[in-house]
């Protein structure tokens, strides 16, 4: 259990507890000690001292993000505070918070009443991505069950606060991922992101304190205040605390959810999936997802953190790491990444919306063998000018940019042979699918 | 002084020297295209007057000499239901066939364009438009347009795709 | 309001903290391109066109690329245009947005006074390299009004955000996603605001645009513009009427700080055009055609039998005053019931005492009660100011929340839905219920009691619970107002309101027509009184300068009128019923032809000029020539020397305007601009010689291209707003003192009601007409589209225009036999299907001002079965 406290309880078939199940594993102690014995105050402080960063991709410290939300009464206006779980995960290469809401819905909802408690809210919005299916019908249960059990509802455990808990299943687009999309898709707008400051904590959904946190952020609270945060901190091998559910994608012999330390490194998780396939020897690897930038054999043993990836060029993300065997072409991966992020832009800001296809469809040239020399100046272009940050409108431009821009530059003779040869030359020379 | 007979040489030898006299009218001299003389109104390959009355080359002659009314067919094409200039003041500079989007107005090198009464200097489009492609061959505007005409829908112009279909639930 | 020193590309500025960097720039007349952000609407980034590098400090040596019209302004900053990155992003952006721009140019209105190909040439990107497929898009047909073209769209929102937000509308919207996202209506169909029009101007590229002016296009540059005021309801937005070959092509927005800003109506807009279309040319006598000078002489011996004036409220003040002069202040009256007149004339004492609040004042105000006006009818782009009054509260949360409120869409998000309180109590449900925080349905004759308990509960009196919250909205507001329409007991109402609340409250009270203040300033009693005189023989001949007596009073009045007199002359631009009816009819300018001066609803007199040349005579000129001694009067300035000697209580309109001595060193103001085309092949057939340009004795403006152009033209005489390289409305901001301030060089027109005194109380009631009688009571029903006399008549607006309505409530209905749809006949007038609608009080009958009943109407009247 130490090893893995988030999905060490998890059934191998997902299959979730029932309250009493997941109570007979001492599951609701965190909440029972936490709403009786501990102000919101002081959770709020263990989770700081635990070193959580927010792992939706960002990695902002949790504590932080927390202490920006008003106590009660104290913000202009009336109403409640809200706090809502993210369970979008459609981040390409990102199902590591699959197995939280499938399998572990009692856990999720012990950190979110801790959470709620910690930051004052009076409802908590769990969205999950519509084609998660079995999570919310779980999830869903699992509320009506903790409601009729007294942790949510009137008088929380007698503490004189109310708390409404609720799924709200997404309509399905990537963009509700992000954070003030999904506010603006759970006040029934378009799912357009909104520019912070103001942000969440001064005027979130329907303009009051918000905040937003992943499904595995949250996750992580209730073991935080059952343990203590000098556990937490004592299970990473760096100082960012915790395990982390990392997931492991792409040319690996057995894809899958594995929770390690923080700090794991990229060899160890590769192993421990089955090692590289396809001719077994690594290309490079994007350690957090689709919107990550390529890293390349020299950095197996880089420590896998928020701050060690960003240091190497890369970025941590959601550490949904993708890898490619020698036989895997880049140039065709992020053919796909970047038809993906095209499709998935939200159409409101110019660079995004009419600069990502553009980008799409010299890719998909490259693929076939079809493109110039002077698309890849295009490409260039877009990533030297979309790229960085407040370019665009959100980040989806800006992680777009990263595979696309590492890969331009790490691999620039391989978009070259594609133009130069017409082909792929990796599908060519290897007969097989490029990737 | 010897300067001036120098020049003088100069001038006296131009009495022996050959003269190219060319025998206007019945020699009639070899303008090349670029020649700016008779203004003409062309059509596209498929006989359509190219003129779409944008009011450029009105916007750029420098006397405006050309007046021209819009107007727009049931099938959606503009054209110039008024196409006017007036040669009294026309100084064939060339700059409405410069300005020109669709290749319609083109300058000519016909510059037998005297006429007796000024009355019938001012030209109408009657006089103006002819049934070639004048100078520029194969320019065809609305297949670059994106604006739908009779017979050339949304999505059939040169590199365009298919109209979006709103109710495609497809990402 | 405190400053802010920065300093952009090197040359340090002073602005008005607590803005955006792109306003200010653009307010110091520094041209940041850009296009999603609008002065009117705010800030929301979606663009990216107005990036620039900004540094905080003098510390700050690397700076960021932040977007101009989200960053607020700071102390210190430093700001650069010039940028290499900003200048690259700038460049880039405009090549993304021409990825899928068709190559239309040619073939688009909006060619030549387009943001896109300023914005274009201001970025300096020119070489295309795109080389994959254009993404495609169908039209929609959206109503005789405007164009759609969505292939042009560049996806900048500010459609969207203008109806849905600013506007209110609902059904247009965006649909779709990433490079795919259309602008549209759920299905076909005419938009249903009556705002719609304002998409043109709003729209930066030519996706919507004026359908009519398409029909009879000409470019931008070659049209002259005249600076014209709209005569369509009591408001009187500045416009400006483009003109080309004698024939107005479009009527657009000219910016006026107090009164439009940024939009007008589509009754303005599309109504205007009706001068194009529908013209009475010919003088009659007896019915048939007659030159002129026949019919003048004709005329001039009827009067010589004695005469009786009826003004009009949507004639100048100059008509107005001719004719009065003409037949005597004894023998003029207002071509309006006597009942109109007079609350009409209350408004103008209550206005007097300093309480007139502009439009711009409206959106200001914290608290607003509305007594039975329906706005949006009425006056609509009054109703456009309330929905921005209703975002005060809104927007003042937000900045309690620190979130200013030209950050628009966080600024909408953070005031929580927070509404001013708006009390608007009407009979029937209204556009604006939506706004109000008390939506109150009452009958006619309960309105002005509940303002009356109101104001009791104000000074402390119990009332009902209603009475009682909006009275304490009221009272704790620093800027409450109170709107009514033209009814003596709602206005009395209101002055009593106005009163109670001290002198914070403002009165917002709109007269029916455009000019209705300006007459009710002449004196001029109601229409009864001259049919009395004409019944009683003091006169024979009945003089009616445009205006419809069948539009405004009941047909029973009329009829006495023209029982009486013996000889009616009429003179009008249209022809209206009093004109079939007339003995000798006079054929007069309309408001494209002749300039004028009219008085709006605060009480600014505003000075329309003709847009085109060689119309027909104004309407002073025409009465001028039936004078039996014709007064010395040739130009504009002298009928206004002469009104103000005869009513020096309207001597300040001669102020609205320069007169037409004035000059600009380059000499009078040009309305054709410099790149006007085709002046020597124009309308030359068969001919060389070009013909003079017409003169205007009337005003300082030259029809031709010959004069002073720009903005140093004083701001009554504007031809448009001048900025080098912004062709479109986006220009407008340059000329501003700020996105929503005044002109730079003040708002134009001049106050006229600072002679009057101020009103004695009515200790007697207003008399009350008696609605006594069988038959059921009239209710008005004012339409946004229809409410005008004569720009209903406008062929695209009158598609436009909802079919006459007559509804009863379903008991009445059943009462009589009457069933929905059947057509019936109200007071006998022409047939209209019958609506049965419960919200219509018992014992009324709800119809159509101006095309079912007269304006006046007040007896009961009958409805029945049209045979």
């Amino acid at each position: 259990m130490t090893e893995k406290p988030l999905t060490g309880r998890a059934r191998p078939d997902r299959r979730p507890h029932t309250l009493e199940e997941w109570k007979a594993l001492g599951g609701y102690e965190a909440v029972e000690r936490g709403l009786r014995e501990l102000s919101p105050e002081r959770v709020l402080d263990m989770v700081d001292e635990a070193a959580l960063n927010g792992r939706g991709g960002a990695g902002f410290p949790a504590a932080k993000k927390w202490r920006f939300m008003p106590k009660r009464g104290a913000a202009p206006g009336d109403g409640p505070s809200y706090f809502i779980v993210n369970g979008d995960e459609m981040e390409p290469g990102a199902f590591k918070d699959r197995i939280l809401l499938e399998a572990l819905p009692h856990q999720l909802i012990e950190g979110a009443i801790l959470a709620a408690y910690a930051t004052h809210c009076d409802e908590v919005v769990i969205l999950i991505r519509d084609a998660y299916r079995d999570a919310i019908r779980n999830v869903s249960r699992a509320i009506a069950e903790a409601e009729e059990a007294g942790y949510l509802g009137r008088d929380v455990l007698g503490t004189g606060r109310d708390l409404k808990m609720w799924v709200h299943p997404s309509a399905g687009r990537y963009i509700v991922g992000e954070e003030t999309a999904l506010i603006e898709a759970l006040e029934g707008k378009r799912a357009v992101p909104r520019k912070r400051p103001p942000f969440p904590a001064q005027s979130g959904l329907w303009g009051r304190p918000t905040t937003v946190n992943n499904v595995e952020t949250v996750s992580c609270v209730g073991p935080i205040v059952a343990n203590g945060p000098q556990w937490f901190q004592s299970l990473s091998r760096t100082n960012e605390g915790g395990t982390k559910v990392f997931a492991v994608s792409g040319r690996v012999h057995r894809p899958q959810v594995i929770e390690a330390p923080m700090g794991t490194t990229a060899r160890e998780l590769i192993a421990r999936a089955g090692g590289v396939s396809g001719n077994g020897r690594l290309r490079c690897f994007q350690p957090g997802g689709g919107a990550s930038g390529f890293l390349e054999p020299d950095a197996l043993d880089l420590p896998l953190d928020f701050g060690h990836v960003a240091q190497a060029g890369s970025m941590f993300g959601t550490g949904t790491m993708i890898v490619l065997d020698e036989t895997a072409c880049p140039v065709g991966v992020i053919a796909r990444h970047m038809a993906f992020y095209a499709r998935e832009s939200c159409g409101w800001c110019t660079p995004c919306r009419d600069g990502l296809p553009w980008v799409a469809k010299i890719m998909a040239d490259l693929e076939a063998g079809r493109a110039r020399m002077e698309d890849l100046d295009v490409l260039q272009m877009t990533v030297e000018v979309a790229g960085p940050r407040g370019r665009s409108f959100c980040d989806l431009m800006g992680g777009a940019m990263s595979p696309l821009g590492t890969g331009l530059a790490r691999f620039r003779d391989l978009f070259e042979a594609h133009v130069r040869e017409g082909c792929c030359p990796i599908a060519r020379d290897h007969g097989r699918a490029a990737a | 002084m010897k300067g001036i007979l120098e020049s003088l040489g100069r001038i006296g030898a131009k009495l022996a020297t050959r003269k190219y006299t060319a025998g206007y009218p019945e020699v009639k001299p070899e303008l090349p295209a670029r020649y700016r003389a008779r203004i003409v109104l062309t059509r596209d390959p498929d006989g359509q007057e190219r003129c779409v009355a944008c009011n450029l080359c009105a916007a750029a002659c420098p006397v405006d000499c050309i007046d021209v009314v819009k107007g727009e067919t049931d099938d959606g094409r503009w054209y110039p239901e008024t196409f006017r200039i007036n040669f009294a003041r026309c100084i064939f500079c060339g700059f409405c066939e410069e300005a020109c989007p669709t290749q319609a107005i083109q300058l000519t090198p016909d510059f037998e364009t005297a006429d007796y009464a000024r009355e019938s200097l001012v030209h109408d489009k009657a006089d103006l438009l002819i049934a070639g492609q004048g100078k520029q061959k194969g320019y065809r505007y609305w297949s670059v347009a994106g604006k739908a005409i009779g017979g050339k829908d949304k999505g059939a112009a040169e590199d365009e795709a298919a109209p979006v279909d709103l109710k495609d639930l497809t990402p | 309001m405190s400053k802010v020193r920065l300093t952009i590309d090197g040359i340090e500025r002073e602005v008005e903290a607590g803005q955006d960097l792109l306003s200010a720039s653009l307010g110091l007349g520094v041209d940041v391109p850009h296009f999603c952000w609008h002065a009117a609407l705010g800030s929301v980034g979606a663009c990216r066109l107005c990036a620039v590098r900004v540094h905080d400090g003098a510390e700050d040596t690397t700076g960021r690329i932040e977007m101009a019209c989200m960053t607020p302004v700071a102390e210190g900053q430093r700001v650069e245009l010039a940028d290499p990155e900003a200048y690259e992003m700038r460049a880039r952006v405009i090549e993304w947005l021409m990825v899928n721009h068709p190559h239309d140019c040619a073939v688009c209105e909006e060619g030549g006074a387009c943001h896109l190909q300023d914005m274009t040439v201001a970025t300096g990107h020119h070489r295309r390299r795109y080389r994959f497929t254009k993404r495609t898009h169908r039209n929609q047909d959206l109503g005789p009004l405007l164009t759609h073209e969505m292939n042009r769209c560049i996806a900048c929102y500010r459609c969207t955000r203008f109806y849905r937000g600013y506007a209110g509308g609902r059904d247009l919207d965006v649909f779709g996603a990433h490079d795919r996202v259309y602008f549209g209506r759920y299905e076909d169909g005419p938009l249903e605001s009556p705002f719609a029009g304002n998409l043109a101007e709003v729209c930066p590229t030519g996706v919507f645009n004026d359908k009519g002016w398409s029909e009879t296009y000409a470019r931008k540059w070659d049209m002259a513009a005249t600076p014209v005021i709209c005569t369509g309801c009591s408001v009187g937005c500045n416009l400006f009427a483009a003109e080309r070959d004698g024939r107005v092509r479009r009527v657009q927005n000219r910016y006026h700080g107090a009164i439009n800003g940024h939009f007008i109506c589509d009754r303005g807009r599309f109504g205007t055009l009706h001068v194009t279309e529908d013209r009475l040319d010919a003088a009659r006598v007896g019915g048939t055609a007659a030159p002129v000078a026949e019919a003048t002489a004709a005329a001039r011996a009827a009067l010589a039998q004695g005469a009786v004036g009826l003004g009009s409220p949507r004639a100048s003040l100059e008509t107005n005053a001719a004719l009065r002069h003409l037949v005597g202040p004894e023998r003029f009256f207002a071509a309006v019931p006597e009942r109109e007149a007079r609350a009409v004339g209350r408004m103008a004492a209550w206005l007097a005492t300093g309480r007139a609040a502009s439009l711009k004042e409206m959106e200001q105000a914290d608290a607003v009660l509305v007594l039975g006006a329906d706005l949006t009818g009425v006056a609509p782009r009054a109703a456009l100011a309330l929905r921005q009054t209703a975002r005060g509260a809104a927007d003042a949360l937000a900045a309690e929340k620190g979130v200013p409120a030209w950050l628009d869409n966080a600024a909408r998000g953070a005031g929580e839905g927070r509404k001013t309180p708006i009390a608007l109590v009407t009979p029937m449900p209204d556009a604006l219920d939506d706004v109000a925080t008390w939506a109150l349905r009452r009958a006619p004759e309960e309105i002005a009691p509940l303002g009356r308990a109101v104001a009791a509960a104000l000074g402390g009196a119990a009332a009902d619970e209603e009475a009682a919250g909006i009275a304490r909205a009221l009272h704790g507001a620093e800027r409450p107002l109170i709107v009514v329409g033209a009814d003596g007991a709602l206005v009395e109402a209101a002055g009593a309101l106005a009163e109670a609340l001290g002198d914070g409250a403002r009165l917002a009270l709109f007269p029916p027509e455009a000019n209705s203040l300006g007459l009710a300033l002449t004196g001029a009693g109601g229409l009864e009184g001259a049919v009395a005189a004409l019944e009683a023989g003091q006169a024979r001949t009945a003089v009616i300068a445009e205006a419809d007596l069948f539009e405004r009073a009941e047909a029973e009045l009329v009829e006495r009128l023209f029982a009486a007199a013996e000889t009616v002359v009429a003179l009008d631009s249209a022809e209206t019923e009093t004109i079939r009816r007339a003995d000798i009819v006079l054929p007069v300018a309309d408001w494209s032809e002749a300039a004028g001066t009219f008085v709006n609803h605060e009480g600014r007199a505003q000075r329309s000029f003709a847009a085109v040349p060689n119309g027909r005579s104004a309407g002073w000129r025409a009465i001028r020539d039936l004078c039996a001694a014709a007064p010395a009067w040739e130009t504009l300035d002298d009928m206004l020397a002469a009104m103000a000697a005869d009513l020096p209580q309207l001597a300040p309109a001669r102020a609205a305007a320069p007169d037409a001595a004035h000059r600009l060193p380059l000499g009078q103001v040009a309305r054709a601009p410099w790149r006007m085309s085709g002046r020597t092949a124009h309308d030359l057939a068969g001919r060389v010689p070009e013909g003079t340009p017409a003169r205007d004795t009337d005003a300082p403006l030259a029809f031709s291209m010959e004069g002073a152009h720009g903005t140093d033209a004083p701001p009554a005489l504007r031809t448009g707003y001048a900025v080098p390289g912004l062709h479109s409305a986006s220009a407008a901001p340059r000329v501003t003192d700020g996105p929503r301030g005044p002109l730079k060089a003040g708002d134009p027109g001049a106050f006229v009601l600072q002679g009057v005194d101020a009103p004695a109380r009515e200790t007697a009631s207003v008399p009350e007409d008696a609605a006594t009688g069988a038959g059921l009571i009239p209710l008005a029903l004012d339409d946004p589209f229809a409410g005008d006399e004569l720009f209903r008549r406008a062929a695209r607006l009158a598609d436009r225009c909802p079919a006459p309505v007559v509804a009863l409530h379903p008991e009445d209905a059943a009462a009589r036999g009457l069933a929905a749809g059947m057509p019936v006949a109200v007071a006998g007038a022409a047939p209209v299907a019958l609506t049965l609608d419960g919200d219509v009080p018992r014992g009324h009958v709800a119809a159509s001002v101006g095309r079912v009943l007269p304006r006046g109407a007040r007896a009961p009247v009958t409805v029945e079965a049209a045979s």
